[in-house]
This record gives structure tokens, sequence and C-alpha cells, in this order.
């Protein structure tokens, strides 16, 4: 049994062997799958049902559950969502084993994942990666002004 | 997006002719006919959670006690909560006396009026709450500078007349205070993007005709429908809510030639549509849920003073054989009626119902009377929501809220009456108020902070069985059974690799205690034994297996792999060899054990 405390790296292994088996676009379109399939039930539902509180619902149940050290910030007035990711629980546990190397873009999977279901609906999402690699990353996700 | 609906109405609230009117004193007061209808207009919010009526009615004021009564009557008839019913008056001064009743003998005519209009308010609220429309919500703004005007002129001597009273042009020096510039629109848009409803606010005195040939009218409300229905279509129900308005009117006191008549409320009227289009057109989408908040408060009754009382006394004596005839302005002959009515009252304060309203960056917030347009804009000022309506006369009439200042200076607004009652600072309190108890709760509901540090949360995250389901699924489907054994057996030998080193050693504790540590944390039974050369683990289902089945998933065919190939990869090169005795691929009951290879069981 893989334990669910055991899967990110499971994960960071699945994302190595797929782009080592089947290169980089065959990862893109696991990531794509999973996307539709993973989150279909949970964020893309309340994203429709929600809106942006909708993001809020969702993240404040996951990042609780995966421990995750984080502010999240709710700013209906400016139209936003903001996670500030302190220390992904992720990314983190991933930097503390010494005996693995995990997947050089590990992170990609994020923006993979969450950008197009929100922007289906019209929200705007934005990721700051450049502390990603110390696990640490905000990710923004707002009302396109334009609409 | 947030998804919302509306439901809409309009129900004809017209007075019969013979009503008292209201917003002018005349002996003869009685309406001799209608030029145009008043309504109240209905429209309904709901964004599934939260449902607000907002019902603009077409009258000079609307007291307490009826709103309560109206509240009651459709929170009862349709299940609508009556605190999330939002009721005002236009304040129209061509509409009934349904409050103040300045005339002896017609609380009948009034009483059946009121009755009346209460029963098909409701009625329309019923039939309106059964039809609902998805809409998508917009704000918009205009700048107004050219319509309304502080009514306040302050004079060369210093003192202070109103601007329908009598003045020199020349003798004036500016008005006491400002307007209030921003023509505020909520509109709501149907599928086909043709417009549902509209609510606009801008702070402006119906009182262009007060009473103008004894006629029922929605004074420039009426133009200015009539422009919206002409340009966006007759299914659209406009409401308009008046802001803070408590000093601002339509005279511009350079302009001698303005004229009261029916010509100059649809000048206005329509030239304020003309701004409701800059506004629509300018106006942005609104994606969030309905925030909304309703308080009762008590306001503190201005206290009738000895002199006032002595002043009403002398009044009535001098002016006893007085015709009181006056339409903009109230006679001292009323005045006086009126403080000698108010000395008989009990009550030191009036009750009524502060409410807010926001959703994305657009508020509204309610006044229980007409209020200054300085406390208006202090409001405005203090609200982090980019447009935020002011809707004064809602849900009680609670008078005028001049500012303390104006006191000292005199003038209408200011002079003890049914229409001026509350205490000279009720405006400051109001603003308290509405920022304490109004502003700071739909703040809270409209931004919410979550802040964890890792240690505050147990790491349990159950959804990741089924991110993991996925990622087999997708590599079985698409790449066959052997690729999901080959990525198995890669995860297996690098996240395994310090255990496999313990293994290797022969330590077998080492491998209880790591099974022990993950179903402690699965928060999963299951039975550990080690025996001398052997461990022992045995499970009547799989945590897995069973959450993903919980959750509506399919597990990955040769989900047993998880054990079969992941355990065997992990005695690779070490003593013990993995045995899967059995495993029920429907719930994932099974045997493992770890045998020393030397030895046989």
């Amino acid at each position: 049994m893989i334990s669910c405390t055991e899967f990110i790296p499971a994960y960071s292994e699945g994302f190595k062997f797929i782009e080592q088996t089947h290169g980089r676009n065959e990862l893109e379109k696991f990531w794509s799958f999973l996307s539709d399939l993973y989150l279909n039930d949970s964020l893309r539902k309340l994203v429709a049902e929600e809106g942006l509180e909708g993001c809020y619902t969702y993240w404040s149940h996951s990042l609780n559950e995966e421990a995750a050290d984080f502010t999240m910030i709710l700013d209906e007035i400016k139209g936003e969502f903001i996670i500030d990711m302190h220390k992904c629980p992720s990314k983190g546990m991933l930097n503390e084993f010494k005996h693995l190397e995990p997947y050089h873009s590990y992170c990609d999977h994020c923006p993979a994942l969450y950008k197009p279901v929100v922007e289906r609906y019209g929200y705007k999402y934005y990721e700051d990666s450049s502390n990603c690699k110390k696990a640490s990353c905000c990710t923004t996700i707002s009302i396109k002004t334009d609409k | 997006m947030k998804k919302l609906s509306a439901a809409k109405g309009r129900v004809i609230i017209t007075p019969p002719t013979g009503t008292p009117m209201a917003g002018n004193i005349r002996l003869d007061n009685k309406s001799r006919g209608v030029h145009d209808d008043l309504y109240c207009n209905i429209l309904i919010l709901n964004d599934d959670s939260t449902k607000i009526c907002l019902l603009g009615f077409d009258l000079v004021g609307i007291e307490y006690t009826t709103c309560e009564d109206i509240k009651k009557r459709i929170e009862k008839d349709s299940g609508i909560p009556s605190a999330n019913i939002v009721m005002w008056a236009t304040h129209t001064h061509s509409g009934p006396d349904i409050g103040m009743r300045m005339y002896e003998g017609t609380d009948n005519i009034v009483n059946a009026y009121l009755d009346d209009m209460t029963v098909r308010v409701v009625e329309g609220v019923i039939k309106a709450d059964k039809e609902y429309e998805e809409v998508i919500l917009k704000t918009g703004k205009a700048i107004v500078a050219d319509l309304s005007f502080n009514r306040r002129l302050i004079k060369k001597d210093g003192s202070v007349v109103m601007n329908f009273e009598e003045f020199e042009i020349e003798d004036i020096t500016g008005t006491t205070g400002p307007i209030d510039k921003e023509l505020i629109t909520l509109s709501a848009w149907d599928k086909n993007n043709k417009l549902f409803a509209l609510l606009v606010n801008f702070s402006l005195h119906p009182a262009i005709l007060v009473g103008y040939k004894w006629l029922i009218s929605r004074d420039y409300i009426h133009y200015l429908d009539e422009y919206i229905l002409d340009n966006y279509g007759d299914q659209a129900i406009t409401l308009f809510a008046n802001g803070a308005e408590g000093n601002v009117n339509h005279l511009n006191y350079q302009d001698p030639d303005q004229l009261r008549s029916f010509e100059e409320t649809e000048r206005i009227g329509k030239r304020l549509g003309a701004y409701v289009r800059i506004a629509i057109n300018s106006s942005s989408v609104l994606d969030g849920k309905i925030r909304f908040v309703s308080e009762k408060v008590a306001l503190p009754l201005r206290k009738i003073t000895e002199e006032e009382k002595q002043w009403a006394d002398m009044v009535l004596e001098r002016d006893k054989d007085l015709v009181e005839d006056m339409l903009d302005g109230i006679p001292d002959k009323t005045y006086a009626k009126m403080i000698k009515g108010m000395l008989v009252r009990t009550d030191k304060e009036c009750e009524t119902v502060l409410q807010g309203m926001a959703i994305h960056n657009f508020a509204f917030v309610t006044f229980p009377g007409e209020v200054y347009v300085e406390f208006g804009l202090k409001v405005k000022e203090l609200s982090p929501y980019k447009n935020t309506m002011i809707i004064g006369l809602a849900n009680s009439q609670a008078g005028y809220i001049p500012k303390g200042e104006a006191f000292s200076q005199g003038g209408y607004e200011v002079r003890t009456a049914w229409s001026s009652q509350l205490v000279h600072n009720a405006g400051d309190i109001l603003v308290n108020l509405v920022k304490n108890k109004v502003l700071d709760n739909l703040l809270h509901q409209s931004v919410k902070v979550m802040e964890r540090k890792a240690s505050e949360n147990k790491y349990l995250h159950r959804d990741f069985h089924v991110a993991l389901n996925l990622l087999m699924t997708y590599v079985y489907d698409n790449f066959g059974k052997d690729s999901l054994i080959n990525y198995l057996r890669q995860y297996s030998r690098a996240y395994y690799k310090p255990l496999n080193e313990k293994l290797n050693t022969g330590d077998k504790e080492a491998l209880a205690a790591y099974f022990k540590d993950i179903y402690e944390k699965e928060e999963w039974p299951v039975s550990i034994i080690v025996h001398d050369n052997s461990v022992e683990i045995t499970q009547d289902g799989c945590p897995a297996i069973s959450y993903i089945l919980k959750d509506g998933g399919k597990p990955c065919p040769f989900y047993r792999e998880t054990y079969n190939t992941v355990y065997n990869t992990l005695c690779e090169n070490t003593p013990f060899k993995y045995v899967l005795e059995y495993f029920n691929d429907e719930t994932g009951a099974c045997k493992q054990l770890f045998i020393r290879k030397e030895e046989k069981q």
C-alpha cells in the first residue's frame, strides 16, 4: 500500500517516470488528464458554483489536510484569491528527502492542474514561483478586469 | 463566476383621487388626479444561499411600523426572511401623505390606502418570487455635476437661507455644503444581454412638483424611468433609490427662471437617464456572493425644549386664524402643531433598521431618513467598496438628519417637527453605526484571511489516494501493465532506499515500525505481528481502495501491485522476501508476509 502520506514521493517519481519514458509532452498530457478528472468534482464544481469563494473552500480543505504553512486571502472586493505559501508541504517534503531527487520541475504541476480549471470560468491565474525551490510560492486567482 | 438569479415585479400604488398629498402644506391637500402612476418596484436577488428583496416605493416616506408589517407579511407568505427585505421611499413630494398626516379627518382615507397598498405589494413580491432568471450583475458610475444643488445658501451676513426661500442672488456667497455627484447603478442583465432590472442611486430631492396641480406623480423619477424603458426595452424594471438628499434639491439659485413644472421634471429625469446610460456603459461585472447585514438600532429622539413649547403656544395663538398654505417648506403654525403633538410622545428613541449589501466591489448601505449629503459622502469615504450607494429614507421615516452645525445656522431641515425629530448629533451616531455595524460586517464577510502553521494541522490528505489511483490508471491505460510495474518499482527503489538498507542488515523491527507508523497515520486498523523470522501484516481492507470507492472512483486494475510490486522491490538485495498470501481486489483485504529467505515458515 502506498499511504496517502507517501503520495508526494510517488507523485514526483510518477512525473519522472512519464517524462523519462514518454517525454515532457506526455507528462503535460497526464497533468491535463489529472486536472480534468481529479479536480472535476471538487475545485471545478466549487468555482462554477461559488466563484472565488469556491477557491477558498477548496484550498481551505486541502491545505489544512496537507498541513501546509500558508496565508490564504479571499478578497471579494478586489476580486482576488491569494495563497501565500510559506512552506509547501509537497515540495517541502521532497526537499527534506536526502536519498531521493525530486522531479526537476515538480512545481510545474500546480499551474498545469489549476490554471485550466479557473480560466474556464473566466478567472486569471498567476503564480509567482521564483521561490519554488525553497518550497515557497504565491498564487493569485483574480477576476479578469476586462470582463 | 458565482451564479446569481433575480426576480422582478412592479406594483401600482397610486392612491385614489382625493387622498391627501404629502410634501407640501395646503389646506386643500386632496389630490385631484394622476399625472403618472406611483409604483412599488421589486427586485429580488438570489445567490442560492442568500435572497435579498429590494422594494422601492414612490412615496415621500414610509413609516417603520408600515415597513415591519409589510416585511412580516412577505416573510410569512414567501419565506423571504423579513430581515432580508430592504424598503425605501423615493421621497416624491407628489404622493400620498401616509406619514405625517397633516390634516385631521383624513385618517380613514390614508389607512384604507395603506391597507390596500400593503396587500398589493405583498402579493406582488410573492408573485415575483416565483419566477427567477439567471442574471449577470454589473455596477457603474457617472459623475453628475449639473442637476443637484446644495439647498442651504449662505448670505453675505453669514446667515443661512434655503434656496426655495426668498433672497437676492447677489446677496448669496455660496452654499453651506457640497453635493454628491456620484450616480451609481446596479444593473441585472438576462441571458440575452437585455436589461432585466436596474437600481439607480442619486442624491436629489424629488421636490420639483410638490403637489403641482394637485396631481399625483413620481416627480422626475417618472421621466427617468421613461428614458430607461425607451433605451433598454420595456422589460426592464427600474428602482430609484434616493441618496443623501437631506440638503440637496434641483434648484440652482443662480437661475431665477427655473420652473415648477412637468417640463422641468422631464428635463431633469431625462438628463439623469442620460447619466444612467453613461454609468451603464462604464459598468463592470460583479462576481461574488451576496453579502448582507441587517441590524435593528434605536436612535435617540430630540427633547422638546421649554423654549420650543412656549414658542408653539405663542404661534398657535398668534396664527389661530391663519390658513396654512405653503408648497415649499412648512408654515410656523404647522410646526407649532407638530411640536404640541410631539410633547405627548413618551418614546425617547425611535426604532429602525440599518442594512447593507455587498457583492464584489459594489455595496449599498441604508439610512433611515433624509440624511445630509455630508454624512453620505463620509460613509462613501469609509467604505472599502468602489461603488457604494447610500440609500436614504429606508426602513423608516426618521426625518431629517442634519449636520450638528446646521442647528445653529437654522433653516428648514433643523426645525423640530415630525420631519426633524432626532437629536442634533444623530448624523454622527448614524455614521458610526453604519461603519461599525454595517460596513465592518460586510467587510468581514467580503474579505477572509486564513493563516496556518504546518504544526497546527495533522498531515492526512486522503484525496491523495484518488490522485495516485489516477496516476496509476493513466500509466496502465496509456502504456500498459509493464509500465505500471516499472513505475512502481522505480518509486519503491527511490523512496524505500533507507528502509531497504535497514532490511539488508536484517532489521525486521524497522520494517514493523514503518508499517505501524503508516497505518497509524492512516488511522486504519491492522494487525502487525513480528515473529522470529518474519513480519506478518493482516488487514480487513485497504485504506486506499476504501477511500477511492467512497469517493466514487474505481481502483486501477492491478492496484494490488502497490503491495506486490512495491514490497517485492523493497526486499531486493535483502535477506527478506515478500509474500502476498491473499489479496481481495475489491476491498484490499490481505495478508502480507516479510519472511527471511533462508527460513521456511
